[in-house]
């Protein structure tokens, strides 16, 4: 029978149904791995089209190529450029041209190359630019903050380290940027207290304001309690402020929500107190670093009715100045008392008892309190989110078992340094909901109990085994199975790993950093597993790892094309396994000490193909062996190099060797 | 700075350099010379010369020790997660 030719039906697809909005919605969706929107806008045409108009946030690896780009994403609003290592002004003038009136927001933290012509020339052209982040020019003066005044819609700037810019600059950016919500200040050291204060009184609608570690007295402080909008307060490291200045104010600031006065060395609890009758509705407190807490400080405390957070970090702290603030304070959700000295069972149990509500606590380095403080914690806290108790070597390893018992809701714990063993781990594997986990040096801990947490914790994302080593395969293994969610994990040092553990991982997709320094068991062939499953992996450290040759740099050049920093010091790499490197075109980041395989010519050759390196660190002896014209042309190109000397015994001088029998820890730095 | 606290430490010139005895202690000489119970001159008198050193060289040893103490005591300070970030 002839089968009767059918007519070309009208090309019709399904997808046409498919509004653009609604495909928007998808692509916001594969939000994770940069290669998935690259598949969906090689599909077809009107999926490339599609993908073009939705791209909203651009972070660019090299700036060569930016014309192309942006002609490619005309809808981009975002634009952040701190991974590129040059952006001159020739680029800067090609993002005015192509981006014009979208732009709001650009990212020139970390790029150095440019100079104020460029960035006036990009303020005129964009005039919608509402962010600008400009940490780290060292460089820029003056004339590029009158270039940035000019961004008249300007609503968030960031100048931290920008130390040659001055009260002038400052004064041009107020008159000009009468919008300005957020100013960060941190470093700029020629800045005083003229530029704050015309900040203070020309741009009334700042909320946040970061005017850490300058050179700042009372005089621009009482203007700036005078803002109507001011939540956010940042004056870490103001040497300029002490008692008189505070004792002074006569101005309070009622909407101030966080105030941050670490190491402000000259306060004491006389000026606090003045600042405390100031800020009555403060929610978060910073007085890390700064005087003693007592009785006295606590007391001035009283006055902040709504306080949630406290952090004391560094302070000296006595017992009656915990056990007051415990009174004092109604609500408290957060205190922290890393490396406080003077914490002790009394005092912190005092506090803990009167605040049933407390969400996230850290104890790091508090080395006096025992397992009594612990069980005060645990019976009263049970809603407890975030615990860290780093190197708290008093507490017996039976103590632990309470944690998992009684605070279930736990998100992030930090038990590192601790003397926490299999039982404790079992019961830790209740907090379901665990979401990062640090167990380094944790000696006492082996796969029995750490098996646990594989199965039991499957939202997992973060796991530090630092110089665990008792913990094997087999719980790694358990890991790889129960937690799909893995980000991070860290298993350096830990002797018995062998490339099973690294195949098991593979499973864990998400997986972007591994750390796995120190362990001579695992081969290219591990390696290659988690290249080919972890596709995503973006930070790898196989340091001291002498079994990883060229065949392992050969399958990460293959599949890892997310990889960004590595750390290959101590491996059996020669030339031909770095250079494969370079086929990996987002490497950014470097560490090759103790290079044994690498003769001066391979290295310099993968030095030039990759094109991307803005970090390298190297032995010292390469610097003479090497041409200085290759470091010029390199260093023009972006790339900064770090030396270190040798080191004579890599084995032995320089690791951190522990001694538990006194439990002392004695440490000497590699250099 | 109390008298017993301090130690004199003399140039080849016949500079005196008074620093802190916790300071010179992070010489091992120096805390030999200051600590053993030989019954020696320099114990006594808390001085100690240093006929082949110019004023200019003992300056900047005496900077050195008053240095190495305040990185003894940052470090001291610092958590085992702290210190192990300036791993290379």
């Amino acid at each position: 029978m002839k089968k009767q030719k059918s007519t070309p039906e009208p090309s019709f697809s399904r997808f046409d149904l498919l509004s653009e909005e609604i495909v928007f919605v998808i692509l916001d969706l594969l939000g994770e791995n940069p290669a998935d929107k690259k598949s969906f806008s090689l599909v077809c045409r009107s999926f490339y089209d599609i993908e073009s108009r939705h791209r909203k946030l651009l972070k660019p690896l090299r700036s060569e190529l930016l014309m192309k780009v942006l002609l490619r994403y005309p809808c981009v609003s975002n634009l952040d450029l701190s991974l590129c290592p040059r952006v001159t002004d020739a680029s800067l003038n090609v993002v005015s041209i192509y981006c014009k009136e979208m732009l709001r927001a650009i990212n020139l933290s970390r790029s150095r190359f440019f100079s104020h012509v460029g960035l006036s020339n990009l303020v005129m052209n964009c005039g919608n630019l509402v962010e600008i982040d400009l940490s780290n020019a060292t460089e820029l003066k003056d004339l590029a903050a009158a270039a940035i005044a000019e961004a008249k819609n300007l609503e968030r700037l960031w100048l931290v380290r920008c130390k040659s810019i001055t009260d002038i600059g400052i004064g041009c950016i107020a008159v000009g940027c009468r919008k300005l919500k957020l100013l960060s200040l941190k470093w700029c050291l020629g800045v005083g207290d003229l530029g704050v204060g015309l900040i203070a009184v020309k741009c009334r609608g700042i909320r946040s304001l970061d005017l850490s570690y300058l050179p700042i007295t009372n005089k621009c402080l009482s203007q700036i309690l005078e803002l109507q909008n001011l939540e956010d307060l940042v004056l870490e490291g103001c040497f300029g402020i002490d008692d008189d200045s505070l004792a002074a104010l006569n101005q309070g600031c009622k909407t101030l929500e966080t105030l941050d006065m670490s190491s402000c060395q000259k306060v004491s609890h006389v000026g606090l107190s003045s600042l405390t009758s100031a800020t009555a509705s403060l929610r978060q407190l910073i007085l890390s670093y700064g005087s003693r807490v007592d009785l006295a400080l606590a007391d001035s405390l009283q006055k902040l009715s709504m306080l949630q957070s406290i952090k004391l970090d560094g302070c000296r702290v006595t017992c009656s100045g915990l056990k007051a603030i415990g009174n004092w304070c109604v609500s408290l959700s957060e205190v922290s008392l890393s490396k406080c000295v003077g914490v002790t069972d009394e005092g912190l149990s005092s506090l803990v008892t009167k605040h049933k509500d407390l969400r996230k606590l850290d104890i790091t380095c508090c080395r006096k309190i025992t397992h009594a403080s612990l069980a005060h914690i645990t019976n009263s806290c049970t809603s407890l989110l975030s615990l860290k108790m780093e190197s708290c070597t008093l507490i017996l390893a039976e103590a632990f078992v309470l944690i998992g018992q009684r605070c279930q809701f736990l998100e992030e714990l930090d038990v590192t340094d601790n003397e926490i063993d299999d039982e404790g781990l079992k019961s830790i594997s209740r907090c379901s909901q665990l979401r990062s986990l640090k167990l380094g040096i944790c000696l006492n801990i082996t796969d029995e109990g750490l098996v646990h947490i594989g199965m039991c914790c499957s939202k997992l994302k973060e796991l530090d085994l630092y110089r665990s080593d008792g913990i094997g395969d087999s719980c790694i293994s358990a890991i790889g199975s129960g937690c799909p969610d893995l980000e991070m994990i860290n298993i350096a040092y830990c002797k018995s790993i062998t490339d099973r553990s690294l195949m098991s991982l593979s499973k864990c997709s998400k997986l972007n950093t591994l750390e796995s320094r120190g362990c001579p068991l695992i081969t290219p062939v591990g390696l290659e597993a988690v290249s080919m499953g972890c596709k995503q992996l973006s930070k790898l450290d196989i340091k001291k790892c002498h079994n990883i040759d060229d065949a392992g740099m050969i399958s990460l050049a293959h599949f890892s094309q997310n990889l960004k920093q590595i750390n290959l010091s101590y491996t059996s790499v020669t030339d031909v396994g770095l250079l494969s490197l370079a086929s990996i075109s987002c490497l950014q980041s470097m560490t090759i000490l103790h290079p044994r395989g690498l003769t001066p010519r391979g290295l310099a050759a993968a030095l030039l193909a990759c094109g991307g390196l803005t970090k390298v660190k190297l032995e010292a002896s390469f610097k003479s062996l090497l041409p200085k014209l290759l470091f010029k042309h390199l260093e023009a190109r972006g790339c900064t190099f770090q030396w270190r000397e040798k080191v004579l015994q890599p084995e032995f001088v320089g690791n951190f060797s522990w001694t538990r029998q006194n439990k002392a820890i004695q440490r000497t730095v590699e250099g | 700075m109390k008298k017993e606290d301090t130690v004199k430490l003399i140039s080849a010139e016949g500079f005196e350099f008074v620093i802190d005895k916790k300071a010179a202690m992070v010489s091992q000489t120096i805390r030999n010379m200051l600590t053993s119970p030989g019954g020696f001159a320099e114990t006594e008198h808390r001085e100690v010369t240093f006929p082949e050193i110019s004023t200019t060289i003992l300056e900047k040893i005496c900077q050195y020790f008053y240095w190495s103490l305040q990185y003894a005591s940052y470090m001291e300070s610092l958590s085992p997660s702290e210190a192990r970030k300036g791993d290379a």
